[in-house]
């Protein structure tokens, strides 16, 4: 092997693996930025709604339920925005598909994460609050009520996984159209939904988990664990579609 | 700079040519390096390096390792005695034939190079030549 | 990390066609764009460590041939190669090539809604020769405000860190696209003169596009001519600066001397005329002019591309009215 050969190939590794960090990196400040912002105001949304309800009377249970709703959209918007204007900026610094691919799960990774910690930290607050008010706490959405550790436990695992298929999601949707267009585009887009519907109904109304309780008669924390598959399970469905869209995506002369 | 017909490192190489003539560039001077040729001019280097290739060729610079390129010993005695015989061929004769177009008689021509020949030592140059 | 030699970059028999598609407009509003040939028979080279220019009007195909290079996109037809000299590859999905090839093309491209220094730090992560103290300092030199959102800057402003992206990457083989556009005078020149010190201090390749013929000529060592799609010419700048000639004189002794060569274009002025041809005058001709009392001029390289170009373009009487006519027009000189 020539020495020729061998810089090319030092340099490849090193390019590649500095390139996945650097889409990463870009991505996870790009959360920073926009989450001091967003998370402050779900907070404040979550309280006022409890401060009006107690003020009717109507304090029941969970608030927060009812705002990180918002929090998978969030995902998916970010998903769509930020892989996009980072494509020509990206492939143009020398960067390739491939790494744009990697580090885009791994930025979908990072938000994934922080959402999931941040809504399970906000649970977990608002236990603690309902408890010092003497108030019970319970949520009406969702397929899990537990509390404590296993709560949270739950809780940032599931919700972490749907804002990433959701930020996926959102990579997926404008890698489609700035494939297929708008009208095929479109196509593509509805069908790459399914995948994310599937995690949410699995994390929310609890099919699999209901099938898991009644038809293979799991107990304890499995039927949970049987939905929380399935939203792996979409998260990689989600991943592997992105790839693919990714791929070969050419670089187009436009102003996005 | 450098806008005349020719290829520009043909230009380039008179210009140094000129300058070794005219003695603004002594022997064993240092000339400008290439990139500084490049940067001064804004031209492209290989260019520049093309015209002193000619010019170490002809003998008027040569290289020193590391440090650049100099005026050759010697390099203006060469030159002037290749432009010594080209002179009357390329420069006079083209005036003489004009010269003869206007119905100008040698004699005043001579009368005009009498009277207009260049003041100082290279009068006596010129006088042996003439 | 180990440095690379300069890099080749060899089209061979490339085609581009762009298919029907749909394009996001500055508005958002996706528009339908009907399918076109952009590239035919491209077959060329940008040699190693050198800097050629590739000319062309607008619309000639240079940004999508340049593109190439960059791995924006793959031909429909043919190879793409750069890479050291014996050593060529597809650069396509390669992160040893792609970090190493840079086409900086008009306004850079860059993370429009993040301050300046953000792009600046993706740059350096990705580019194995980003020299950081280099970038700064064109930055002084160009008055880039690193603090700025990059989509807040002017055109100038613009282009003038697409060209310090340009140059403070070191790239092996660095393609600047019509870069300059935007830029004042000065700030050009400075430009100008910045990769040509730098160029002379880290020998690359450097491929410049460009239709301002005139004040780039002189950084060429080597040109590319593509004219709709097709490479019309490529050869060292120096061979080209006197391939178009005009002669000017009384009608008769033009028309003698210019009989049998390509004519490119010819103008009367009372008995004077004057006649511009394509191909080099040997000492022979000239002393024959001389003596005819015809004026030699040489249009250089600006008037060559426009000859080459509009003639191929509006095929004039006299001669041919394919793209490939200027070369086979060569041919019939030697």
């Amino acid at each position: 092997m020539s020495t020729l050969a061998q810089t090319l190939d030092a340099r490849r590794a090193a390019a590649d693996r500095s390139a996945v960090r650097t889409v990463a990196k870009h991505i996870g400040g790009v959360l920073v930025g926009v989450g001091a912002w967003y998370w402050p105001i779900i907070v404040l949304a979550a309280a006022i709604i409890a401060l009006i309800q107690q003020r009717f009377d109507a304090l029941d249970g969970s608030t927060v339920q009812y705002v990180v709703g918002s929090a998978r959209w969030f995902a998916f918007s970010l998903g769509v925005i930020v892989p996009l204007a980072m494509i020509r900026p990206h492939l143009a610094a020398g960067g390739t598909r491939r790494a744009l691919f990697r580090g885009v799960v791994r930025g979908a990774g990072l938000a994934g994460a922080s959402f999931g910690l941040v809504i399970a930290c906000l649970y977990a607050a608002e236990q603690g609050v309902w408890r010092l008010l003497d108030l019970d706490w319970h949520r009406s959405l969702g397929l899990d009520e537990s509390t404590g550790a296993v709560g949270f436990a739950v809780n940032a695992v599931g919700e972490g996984l749907v804002a990433f298929t959701y930020f996926l999601l959102g990579a997926a949707v404008s890698a489609g159209f700035v494939r297929f267009g708008p009208w095929l585009g479109l196509v593509v887009c509805l069908s790459l939904g399914i995948p994310a519907v599937v995690a949410d109904i699995a994390l929310y109304a609890g099919p699999a988990t209901a099938l898991a309780q009644q038809v293979l008669g799991l107990s304890g924390p499995l039927p949970a664990l049987a939905g929380l598959l399935v939203v792996v399970v979409a998260a990689a469905a989600t991943c592997l579609a992105l790839h693919l869209l990714l791929r070969s995506i050419p670089v187009k002369r436009t102003v996005f | 700079m450098f806008d005349g017909p020719e290829p520009i490192y043909l230009q380039i190489a008179q210009m140094i040519r000129a300058q070794v003539l005219s003695g603004e560039l002594q022997e064993e001077d240092q000339v400008m390096s290439t990139t500084q040729f490049a940067t001064t001019f804004r031209i492209n280097p290989a260019t520049a390096q093309k015209a002193f290739g000619q010019l170490v060729e002809e003998k008027v610079l040569y290289k020193r390792r590391g440090l650049g390129m100099f005026v050759a010993p010697g390099a203006r005695d060469r030159l002037q005695a290749e432009h010594r015989a080209r002179y009357f061929d390329e420069v006079l004769a083209p005036a003489l034939a004009q010269a003869a177009l206007l119905d100008i008689s040698a004699d005043d021509i001579v009368a005009y190079v009498r009277g207009h020949r260049p003041a100082g030592g290279s009068s006596a140059a010129w006088e042996e030549t003439s | 990390m180990n440095p690379l030699p300069p890099f080749t970059a060899r089209f061979d028999d490339v085609e581009v066609t762009f298919p029907r598609s749909w394009e996001m407009g500055e508005n958002g509003v996706a528009r339908r764009v009907s399918g076109s040939v952009a590239l035919e028979n491209i077959t060329c080279e940008f040699p190693a460590g050198q800097i050629t220019g590739l000319l062309g009007r607008n619309g000639a195909g240079k940004s999508t041939m340049l593109s190439l290079l960059a791995a924006f996109r793959r031909p429909t037809r043919g190879a793409v190669l750069v890479g050291p000299d014996g050593d060529l590859r597809d650069p396509w999905e390669d992160a040893a090539l792609t970090s190493a090839v840079l086409v900086v093309q008009e306004g850079g491209d860059v993370l429009q809604d993040e301050k300046v220094e953000a792009t600046f730090s993706y740059y350096a992560d990705l580019r194995p020769d980003w020299d950081p103290e280099y970038a700064r300092e064109l930055l002084d030199l160009f008055e880039v405000p690193l603090r700025k959102k990059a989509s807040v800057l002017s055109r100038g402003k613009r282009s003038a860190l697409a060209a310090t992206l340009g140059l403070a990457a070191r790239a092996p083989l660095t393609v600047f696209d019509e870069v300059y556009l935007g830029m004042d005078a000065p700030t050009r020149f400075a430009f100008y003169d910045a990769l040509l010190a730098d160029y002379a201090e880290h020998p690359r390749t450097i491929v410049m596009s460009s239709h301002l013929v005139e004040e780039t000529e002189r950084l060429f060592e080597n040109v590319v001519l593509l004219d709709r799609g097709r490479v019309v010419l490529a050869e060292p700048a120096d061979d080209l600066r006197t391939r178009v000639t005009s002669l000017t004189g009384p009608t008769a002794a033009v028309d003698h001397l210019a009989a049998g060569r390509d004519v490119l274009h010819r103008q009367h002025l009372g008995p004077t005329t004057r006649v511009t041809v394509h191909g080099p005058l040997s000492d022979d001709d000239a002393r024959a002019a001389a003596a005819a009392g015809v004026t030699i001029g040489h249009e250089g390289l600006e008037g060559l591309l426009i000859h080459l170009t509009r003639s191929s373009r509006e095929g004039t009487g006299d001669g041919g009215t394919t793209a490939g006519r200027p070369l086979a027009g060569k041919e019939s000189h030697r």
